[in-house]
């Protein structure tokens, strides 16, 4: 048997297909180091960092707009609070005013009644001063008229406290 | 008759034009019947006409996809996006049939065993190129190659033994182990016919589309023969009808060997690694 086949491989005619079959075989090997190195292994390399890179933008994308989304929701809040804020602010302000004027009316009639009171402790100091002095003047008067009627010079300490009693009984009366 | 036969005969020529029947002529078979034919370079092509249309392939596709591939381009260009669309869909086909794992491990083979046969078939139809794979050297180193392959693929896999034992039908009770003389020899033929049946059926698809075109152009020679114009070496191009069905029976019968490839591939697998 092992004769036989080496006899069949001597042959010329099978010697050539061997030599063309394993020319064949490295022509479609090296074909498939050559896909094998730059094209399967390349492409597939980039298909998979492309799918990747898409795959993280798309992430990336989907964490922006829920980030955007939480910001419009803050924004809309604060919009609102706005609203509020202004309302209350101007309530503030309203009120300030308000109390302020109260104060400044509060003061202003405390100055009022101030002055109206030293006003009327003045007019009342007058109006004891210039009764004491007519007091003294309707003595004095009374004290002269007296002497000279009576024309005799009258004790003035003694008529004088006299005079002052009546014009006190006058006057509570 | 005589001029047109003549036509015929330099347009159809076939290599073994003393046993079969014509095929188209290709740049080689012209060459060899020029005043060049007993130059050595002539001679030697014709010698070697088929590995020299394959390596002619391997030369013009390897040409052709380093510089496709040289500028990774994250935003392809329209022939780096179809050389994508290319090895996306057939890592796709391959990973849905071996798993992901074993899909992206076996697509360099796979999918480069495609490529050539189907590039190799397509030769055919393109002025003065020749399918190789018309050649029954070619599909049975390709076949033989798959054989290989396969058998590495199960030996590395499974062990030696691991592989024996698959060979043997996996016995595990009495009954499995009485049948092991029967199953053993079984297998053994199994896998020796694989490559003898992928290689066959590829050889006599494309070969017979081959023939096919080759009758074609033969015919419309002769046609345009009977309308007067002999003299004028020119043909009516009916072999357009065959070229249709071969660019059909050429993909699918590159389809067909990569499909049982696998299959041949995805048997030897252990079993926890199949999909």
């Amino acid at each position: 048997m092992l004769q036989s086949l080496l006899t069949t491989l001597s042959d010329p005619k099978v010697h050539e297909a061997i030599a063309q079959i394993v020319t064949q075989i490295i022509a479609f090997l090296v074909f498939v180091w050559i896909l094998k190195k730059f094209a399967w292994g390349r492409l597939l390399q980039l298909l998979d960092e492309r799918k990747e890179k898409i795959s993280s933008e798309f992430d990336r994308i989907k964490a922006l707009e829920e980030k955007f989304i939480a910001l419009e929701h803050d924004y809309n809040e604060k919009l609102k609070n706005i609203d509020v804020e202004a309302r209350r602010i101007i309530q503030d302000a309203i009120a300030d005013g308000r109390r302020m004027a109260q104060q400044i009316a509060d003061k202003a009639r405390q100055d009022a009644r101030q002055i109206t009171d030293k006003a009327q402790q003045n007019i009342e100091m007058e109006v004891t001063k210039a009764r004491l002095q007519l007091k003294q003047d309707i003595i004095k008067m009374t004290l002269l008229a007296t002497e000279k009627i009576i024309k005799e010079r009258l004790d003035e300490a003694k008529h004088r406290q006299l005079i002052s009693s009546f014009i006190d009984t006058i006057e509570k009366n | 008759m005589s001029v047109t036969t003549e036509h015929a005969e330099t347009t159809a020529h076939s290599e073994a034009e003393e046993t079969g029947p014509p095929e188209v002529a290709n740049f080689i078979t012209v060459l060899a019947r020029s005043p060049l034919k007993d130059t050595p370079v002539v001679k030697f092509l014709h010698h070697w006409e088929n590995p020299v249309f394959s390596w002619l392939i391997v030369v013009i596709i390897g040409v052709v996809v380093i510089r496709g591939t040289r500028r990774r381009l994250m935003i392809p260009s329209r022939f780096q996006n179809f050389l994508e669309l290319l090895v996306e869909k057939f890592h796709d086909f391959l990973c849905g049939m071996l798993g992901k794992e074993n899909g992206r491990r076996f697509l360099p083979y796979i999918g480069s065993l495609f490529f050539f046969i189907l590039i190799n078939n397509m030769c055919g139809i393109i002025p003065f190129m020749k399918s190789s794979t018309a050649s029954y050297r070619t599909t049975l180193a390709l076949a033989l190659c798959t054989f290989f392959y396969v058998q590495y693929i199960a030996i590395t896999k499974r062990g030696v033994l691991g592989y024996l034992d698959h060979l043997a039908g996996e016995p595990r009770d009495v009954i499995a182990w009485c049948m092991v003389p029967l199953m053993f020899p079984m297998h053994i033929v199994q896998e020796l016919a694989k490559p003898v049946s992928l290689s066959l059926r590829l050889f006599g698809n494309v070969l017979g589309e081959d023939i096919l075109i080759g009758a074609f152009v033969v015919l419309g020679i002769a046609l345009f023969g009977l309308t007067g114009f002999e003299a004028i070496p020119i043909g009516f191009p009916i072999q357009i009808l065959p070229f249709f069905l071969a660019v059909i029976l050429g993909t699918v019968q590159a389809a067909v060997f990569a499909i049982l490839s696998t299959i041949y591939i995805l048997l030897v697998l252990p079993h926890e690694e199949q999909p």
